[in-house]
């Protein structure tokens, strides 16, 4: 009976490896090496290589210094260089990136040390992406209760507006592959405590990033915040054909300088205004007066 | 600044006057005016030279009439074609543990919201934040159990232990942070009670003023009704009057002495001291307060004696003087531990 037994086993064991490598061999195609794997189990290996270039542009502000090192706390897979000098033009950091041996980069630069872009490409055939940076909060603020495991692997929740269209697929796509955690990532914690939360409202990605607490329903924000508003979507790494430009986007420039336009028109029209009511003015009489009228008294 | 504004409002005032002019010898001869507006249809052409715009008009692409140039279009570039093949291109193709994704219908997080405001979700932070927790909860909800399939824990051991993103010392200053807000909201609410008790309280004390004098209406209207000879029992409801009257003037009496007793405690405290507010306990506390302040830190015959005293077998150093200051006590624990033997280190 007992050997009986041990062969049945064998044989539903058998049957269920065969199972398992047959699904990688279907999921993965020829990329992924062919792992003897234990049934009801995935290989506990590291596959998904990705590795991020944390970069930002010489001249950044405490801000975006802040969210770029709560970033690195938070993704164990990024590397980090030194601030990079814009002189020296993008396209040098498709270089860096190479020697860094890293196939996603994500750069930020700012513009007049208030403007901040984001840039996220993938090496070294693209595409590349161009967000502009807005309303930045880091994870140090009083109000953001919440605290996770440095370098747990985050949960990526989408709205299904990201799925409408092609160019917010696209930028999905970028978002999951630099933002997520590779699993078994050797700095990487074996947990997944925390939920980063990308949607889309208004024509822009607002990032928000939650803890998972003890009950279901308890989640507790640990930051950073920050919104992402796409610029452009480049075909190569940091250059090459626009394939999207965001026909909403008003830079900052461009919305200071009308700001200050209608603050002088304010001024202008009160000029103005106050010169046309002069000119309305009516000195003297405001009917015809019979000059006559008083010369003759009875 | 006065002549200035003069002077600019002379300028302008000419101009005014220029352009009115103008507009008097236009209506003099008039233009024939259509009111169609053409532009020319290539946009290569430029229309700058008077030349170009005398062949324009003879190409009959002018019209008589105001024409305005105007400012092109930018044609924004969206090539879906490409991003789709990109997106393949780039598409991770591995199993969903390795990704980690989860979409959820945004019609689903927006039940909560009325559809009325839903233009305010932008700009409203709260309904924006409230948004995209109910985005988090539901991934959470979807994504959980589909983690527990792939054997993917969300929970540590209790034992286990790890740097956490934000140091312990932070999360310190976080919970302090939140007990404060607490205790001042706490704190406010007190307040506002007490507020609305001591309007009550002045309501009832009115209430008892009229009692008062209806009382006394009363009584004045037995007497009347007695002197008129209508009644002959006045005593009795004299007595009970009066009992009342009596007895209200007694605990009138006493009350007022409670009161004033009560005012006493409030203002002395044991030894008899005017008792102080929260906020003069607070500045006594951290100024300090009484005493001369003139010549306290002068060294006098006692301070000195003090200071150099020989320390006789007292660990704890000289005793520290009533008045002397706060260094004095230290100048003579620092003589006493000269005299210390170093065994201890």
């Amino acid at each position: 009976m007992a050997k009986l037994v041990e062969k049945i086993n064998k044989k539903s064991l058998s049957k269920k490896t065969k199972k398992v490598k047959k699904q990688i061999k279907k999921t993965n195609g020829e990329k992924v090496e062919k792992v003897d794997a234990k049934p009801g189990k995935l290989a506990k290996k590291w596959r998904n290589k990705q590795r991020v270039l944390l970069v930002s542009s010489r001249g950044v502000s405490y801000l975006a210094r802040h969210i770029l090192t709560n970033l690195k706390t938070l993704m164990p897979h990024t590397r980090s260089d030194s601030k990079f000098s814009r002189k020296h033009g993008l396209q040098e950091l498709n270089e860096i990136a190479e020697i860094r041996n890293c196939n996603k980069v994500f750069y930020l630069e700012m513009h007049k040390r208030q403007d901040a872009f984001l840039w996220m490409s993938a090496q070294p055939h693209g595409p590349s992406v161009k967000f502009s940076l807005e309303n930045m909060h880091t994870m140090e603020e009083l109000k953001l209760t919440g605290n996770c495991l440095k370098g747990s692997r985050p949960l990526l929740a989408f709205n299904d507006e990201f799925d409408s269209e092609p160019h917010w697929k696209l930028i999905k796509e970028l978002l999951i592959q630099v933002m997520g955690t590779p699993y078994h990532h050797p700095k990487s914690q074996p947990f997944v405590d925390h939920v980063l939360n990308f949607s889309i409202l208004d024509n822009k990605i607002w990032v928000r990033n939650f803890q998972i607490g003890e009950e279901l329903n308890s989640l507790a924000e640990v930051g950073p915040r920050f919104v992402l508003n796409p610029i452009k979507i480049f075909d190569g790494c940091f250059g090459g054909a626009v394939l999207y430009e965001n026909p909403k986007y008003v830079a900052p420039v461009v919305n200071r300088r009308l700001a200050k336009e209608r603050a002088s028109f304010k001024y202008n029209n009160r000029i103005a205004q106050k010169l046309s009511m002069e000119s309305r003015k009516t000195d003297g009489d405001t009917f015809m007066a019979d000059p006559t009228q008083d010369v003759f008294k009875v | 600044m006065k002549f200035k504004t003069q002077e600019i409002k002379k300028s302008i005032l000419k101009n005014l006057k220029l352009i009115q002019q103008e507009v008097e010898e236009q209506a003099k001869n008039p233009i024939p005016k259509d009111s169609e507006q053409e532009e020319s249809d290539d946009d290569e052409q430029s229309l700058d030279s008077d030349q170009e715009l005398q062949l324009a008009f003879a190409r009959k692409q002018l019209t008589p009439g105001l024409n305005i140039e105007l400012p092109a279009t930018k044609e924004f570039v969206y090539d879906k074609e490409r991003l789709e093949r990109k997106y393949k291109d780039l598409y991770l193709n591995m199993e969903w543990p390795e990704r980690l994704d989860i979409t959820v219908p945004k019609s689903e997080c927006q039940v909560v919201l009325p559809e009325t405001e839903k233009s305010g979700l932008v700009d409203n932070d709260f309904k924006r934040e409230s948004f995209f927790l109910k985005q988090a909860e539901l991934s959470v909800r979807l994504g959980l159990p589909k983690l527990e399939n792939f054997g993917i824990k969300t929970k540590r051991p209790e034992d286990y232990f790890a740097e956490m993103a934000k140091s312990d010392e932070h999360m310190k200053k976080v919970r302090e942070n939140l007990l404060s807000k607490h205790a001042e909201q706490e704190r406010r609410e007190k307040v506002r009670k007490l507020r609305e008790l001591k309007k009550m309280g002045k309501q009832i004390q009115i209430e008892n003023e009229k009692k008062k004098l209806d009382a006394k209406k009363k009584l004045k209207d037995a007497v009347k009704k007695y002197k008129k000879g209508d009644k002959d029992s006045l005593e009795i409801e004299i007595e009970e009057e009066d009992e009342k009257l009596g007895k209200r003037k007694l605990n009138d009496e006493l009350d007022g002495h409670k009161k004033a007793k009560r005012e006493k405690r409030d203002e002395t405290d044991a030894k008899g001291l005017k008792k102080k507010g929260k906020k003069q306990e607070y500045k006594d506390k951290k100024y300090g307060f009484g005493g001369r302040k003139k010549r306290s830190k002068y060294n006098t015959a006692d301070s000195y004696a003090e200071a150099y005293k020989t320390p006789v077998n007292n660990k704890k150093g000289g005793k520290s003087g009533g008045k002397s200051g706060g260094f004095r006590k230290n100048a003579s624990k620092k003589f006493a531990n000269k005299n210390k033997p170093k065994s201890k280190r």
